[in-house]
């Protein structure tokens, strides 16, 4: 029993296996994250092949109206994705902390070495109460000063 | 008296260009023997370039990250640079240079692994908390099993064993009295001793209500989790 309804999903499943495939081939996915969506995929496309499944499902579950499943089905695909962002998102989160910390300690102790090098070199003991100007470039750039050009890709040929 | 101890002062400070000199002036006159670090959170006065004047160390980053990450990092700081003692307090002046000798007496005794300045112990009647600090104190009291007179104080002294653990775990975003929870989790013996505090010099506290609001749900949320969690307070990953 095909209908248009089946052709419809097949197609749209398997254009969109092939469109995360794709992505991860350009790294524009990482592997590590793209095997939800690619589960996700692959379950649509069992789905479209096998009505029968969702119809079974649904009877099990005491849905009456098997299409509510896929329904169901999209709702735990995108709730687990979000909540895996929401995790990915945290772990990047600690790591970057973690980065600016390292930064401004390195900063701090690059002038320290810097000052007792001054001091040695028969400078004051002190600490100067100006240091000079190019000790602090790290630790003053500003997200402004930072340009990140996403459109430009590495290209491979 | 501080006898082979290495102490260091944390000052985080977020545009706190008006109220610095004068505290770290104080300090300077009164307590030549402790090093001072600025944590300065992505200041947008001229914080940043008055730090160069003042003959302090600092940290310092571009974007505001928080009064707990900035406390994180100064304790990393201060860990790797091998200080055994650091003392914090605000850079508001609310603090008196002269209260930092009372925090540090009981860690130099080994009396006590943290020492929280308390504007509100018992024994002084005169100063009275708030309606919302008296009931968080209570709570936090319950939870720790511990008096807790002032939840939210920002002056304190931490010893060797809490410096390394709170180098790696001192809570971020609004943390004062995540730290109570933190510090009871983790079994450090923890002190309260009473000092005075005075009017902040410049500026407003940043206890604005809708702050004040997502504190109260990040308590309420590190209420339920922090007892839980491994008692170092690492990822489980």
């Amino acid at each position: 029993m095909t209908d248009r309804v089946q052709v419809l999903a097949l197609t749209g499943s398997v254009l969109f296996l092939l469109f995360v495939l794709e992505l991860v081939r350009r790294r524009r996915l990482a592997e590590e994250y793209s095997a939800l969506w690619i589960v996700s995929a692959l379950a649509l496309i069992g789905i479209s092949l096998r009505r029968d499944v969702l119809d079974f499902a649904a009877r099990w579950m005491g849905v009456y109206y098997p299409p509510a499943v896929l329904v169901l089905m999209l709702v735990a695909i995108i709730s687990v994705a979000s909540l895996s962002f929401s995790v990915i998102l945290s772990r990047q989160q600690r790591q970057i902390d973690r980065l600016i910390e390292e930064n401004a300690i390195m900063a701090a102790e690059l002038r320290e070495l810097r000052w007792k090098r001054e001091a040695n070199a028969g400078g004051s003991a002190i600490r100067p109460v100006s240091e000079p100007s190019l000790s602090s470039p790290i630790a003053t750039v500003s997200a402004s000063d930072i340009v990140v050009d996403a459109t430009v890709k590495p290209r491979n040929h | 008296m501080n006898g082979h101890h290495r102490v260091l002062t944390l000052i985080p400070a977020h545009n706190e260009a008006a109220s610095l000199p004068a505290v770290v002036g104080e300090l300077r006159q009164r307590r030549r023997d402790l090093d001072v670090l600025v944590v300065d959170d992505g200041s947008s006065d001229h914080t940043t370039e008055l730090l160069r004047e003042l003959g302090v160390q600092w940290l310092h980053w571009p974007e505001r990250r928080g009064v707990g990450r900035a406390l994180r990092a100064g304790l990393r700081y201060a860990a790797r640079q091998g200080y055994d003692l650091v003392v914090r307090l605000d850079a508001d002046g609310q603090h008196h240079v002269e209260d930092v000798e009372r925090l540090l007496v009981p860690l130099l005794a080994g009396r006590a692994d943290v020492v929280l300045g308390s504007r509100f112990v018992e024994s002084n009647g005169t100063r009275r908390p708030g309606p919302i600090q008296r009931s968080l104190g209570a709570l936090l009291s319950m939870i720790t099993g511990r008096t807790v007179t002032d939840p939210t104080s920002g002056f304190w002294a931490l010893g060797p064993r809490a410096v390394a653990l709170l180098a790696e775990h001192h809570p971020a975003g609004y943390p004062e009295p995540e730290l109570h929870l933190f510090l009871s989790r983790n079994a450090l013996r923890v002190m309260e001793v009473d000092v005075q505090s005075r009017a902040r010099m410049h500026g407003r506290s940043s206890l604005t209500p809708t702050r004040l609001l997502g504190a109260g749900a990040r308590i309420a949320l590190a209420l339920l989790i922090v007892p839980f969690r491994a008692t170092d307070g690492s990822a489980d990953d």
